[in-house]
C-alpha cells in the first residue's frame, strides 16, 4: 500500500505556539455542572487519614454519646412506666345499665371492698347507674352491689378474675393517661 | 499518551483539575489543527476553530462516557464544529500543497537527493489529498495517517462501522485515480 505509506509520512503543520495556553486560560473557570459534580463526589471512593490518639478520641467520643443515648432512651422509658398519676388520679367511670335497681355501690381492692361512699348515681333518662373515681394507675378488681345485697361483677368488663369463693370480679387496669369508661 | 494514561487525565479534569487538560490539548493539538486547516485553508480559523473546539470539549467532557476513546469523540466535536463554520461562512477553501518544506542542511547529496524525491511525493500525495471532497479525505486520513482502526474513524465521522469501511475504501480509490491522472498529464505535458 504505497498509497497508504506516503499518506501516512504527510507532515503536519505546527499549531500556534499560544493554542494551549489560550485553551486553558479560558476554561480556568468554567465549571462542571453541580449535579455532576455532586454526583461524582459522592460516587468517588475517599480514604481517611488518622492518627492512633485520634481515632482514641473519636471512639470515646462516640461511646460516650451511645452511653448517653442509651441512657436517656431507659429513664425515658422508665419515666413513662412510673410516671404517677396525675395528682387526684386517672378519671375512671364505671356504668351499670341497671334501671331496676334501687341502689347500686362499687366495691372493689381500691376501696378495701367498703361500699360506703362509692354509692353510684342513677341516671333518670338512660336508667343507668354512673360513678366517677379518681385511681392511681394500677390493677384493681372490683363488683358491683346491688340493693346493698346482691353482688355482681361488672357485665361490661373485659377482663374477669375468680375471688376464691365460685364467684368473679371484675378487673380494672388503670394506666398513665388512661381514661376508662365502663 | 497510552489509553490507561488518558483515563487517568480524564478523571482529573473531571474531578476538577483543569490544568490536567493542558495534556490532552497538547496531545491532540496538532491532528486537530490540521483537520481543521486542511477545511477551512485558513491557518487563523484554523486556530481560532481549534480553540474554540477544545473548549467546548472541555464544557461537555461530563457527558463523555469514561472507558471510551476521547480522540475520535473530540474529533467529532471540531469536525461538526469546522462544518457549523464553513455552513456560515461558506469560505471553505482547499489548503495549499506548499507546506511540504524542504530542510536543506544535510551534506550528502545521497541524502539529498531521497528528500528531494520524499518532498515531490508528499507534495503529490498532499495535491491529490485536497482534491478529495472531505469525506473521503478525513476517512482515509484517519485511517492512514491517523492509523484509528475502523471503529474509531466511524465514531469520529459519526458515521456506522460499514459506512467508514466504504468511505475510506472508495477514497482510496479516487486518491489513486487522481495521482494517476496526474501522472498522465503529467507525462503528456513532458
Amino acid at each position: 500500500m504505497l498509497i497508504a505509506r506516503q499518506i501516512r509520512q504527510t507532515p503536519y503543520l505546527d499549531p500556534p505556539v499560544m493554542l494551549a495556553p489560550s485553551v486553558l486560560k479560558a476554561i480556568r473557570h468554567k465549571r462542571f455542572p453541580i449535579r455532576f459534580r455532586m454526583l461524582r463526589w459522592a460516587r468517588s471512593p475517599r480514604s481517611l487519614t488518622f492518627t492512633p490518639l485520634q481515632a482514641a478520641f473519636v471512639a470515646s467520643l462516640l461511646i460516650l454519646v451511645s452511653a448517653v443515648g442509651v441512657s436517656h432512651l431507659l429513664q425515658s422509658d422508665y419515666r413513662h412506666a412510673s410516671q404517677p398519676a396525675a395528682p387526684g388520679g386517672v378519671p375512671i367511670t364505671l356504668t351499670l345499665s341497671m334501671p331496676e335497681a334501687r341502689s347500686v355501690s362499687v366495691v372493689g381492692t381500691f376501696n378495701a371492698w367498703d361500699q360506703k361512699g362509692f354509692e353510684m348515681r342513677k341516671d333518670q333518662e338512660k336508667g343507668a347507674w354512673t360513678l366517677m373515681l379518681h385511681l392511681p394507675a394500677g390493677h384493681y378488681e372490683y363488683a358491683f352491689v346491688l340493693d346493698g345485697k346482691e353482688v355482681i361483677p361488672d357485665p361490661r368488663a373485659e377482663l374477669y378474675s375468680d375471688d376464691g369463693f365460685g364467684n368473679q370480679n371484675a378487673v380494672l387496669i388503670v394506666g398513665n393517661h388512661h381514661e376508662r369508661t365502663s | 499518551m497510552d489509553p490507561l494514561e488518558e483515563q487517568r487525565v480524564i478523571s482529573a479534569v473531571l474531578d476538577g483539575d483543569a490544568d490536567a487538560y493542558a495534556m490532552l490539548v497538547n496531545r491532540y493539538q496538532q491532528p486537530i489543527f490540521n483537520m481543521i486547516y486542511r477545511m477551512t485553508g485558513s491557518r487563523e480559523d484554523a486556530a481560532d476553530l481549534a480553540q474554540d473546539a477544545f473548549i467546548r470539549a472541555y464544557e461537555q467532557l461530563y457527558r463523555f462516557h469514561e472507558g471510551k476513546k476521547f480522540f475520535p469523540w473530540l474529533y467529532t466535536i471540531a469536525l461538526n464544529h469546522t462544518r457549523n463554520f464553513l455552513r456560515k461562512n461558506k469560505t471553505g477553501r482547499t489548503v495549499a500543497i506548499d507546506d511540504c518544506e524542504l530542510h536543506t542542511n544535510s551534506d550528502h547529496a545521497s541524502q539529498e537527493e531521497d528528500k528531494i524525491c520524499a518532498l515531490l511525493d508528499c507534495q503529490r500525495i498532499q495535491g491529490a489529498l485536497t482534491r478529495l471532497s472531505w469525506e473521503y479525505r478525513e476517512a482515509v486520513i484517519l485511517r492512514y495517517r491517523e492509523e484509528l482502526p475502523m471503529e474509531d474513524v466511524a465514531t469520529a465521522l459519526s458515521i456506522s462501522l460499514s459506512g467508514a469501511k466504504m468511505r475510506v475504501h472508495r477514497g482510496l480509490k479516487k486518491l489513486r485515480e487522481i495521482l494517476e491522472t496526474n501522472d498522465d498529464g503529467n507525462r503528456n505535458a513532458s
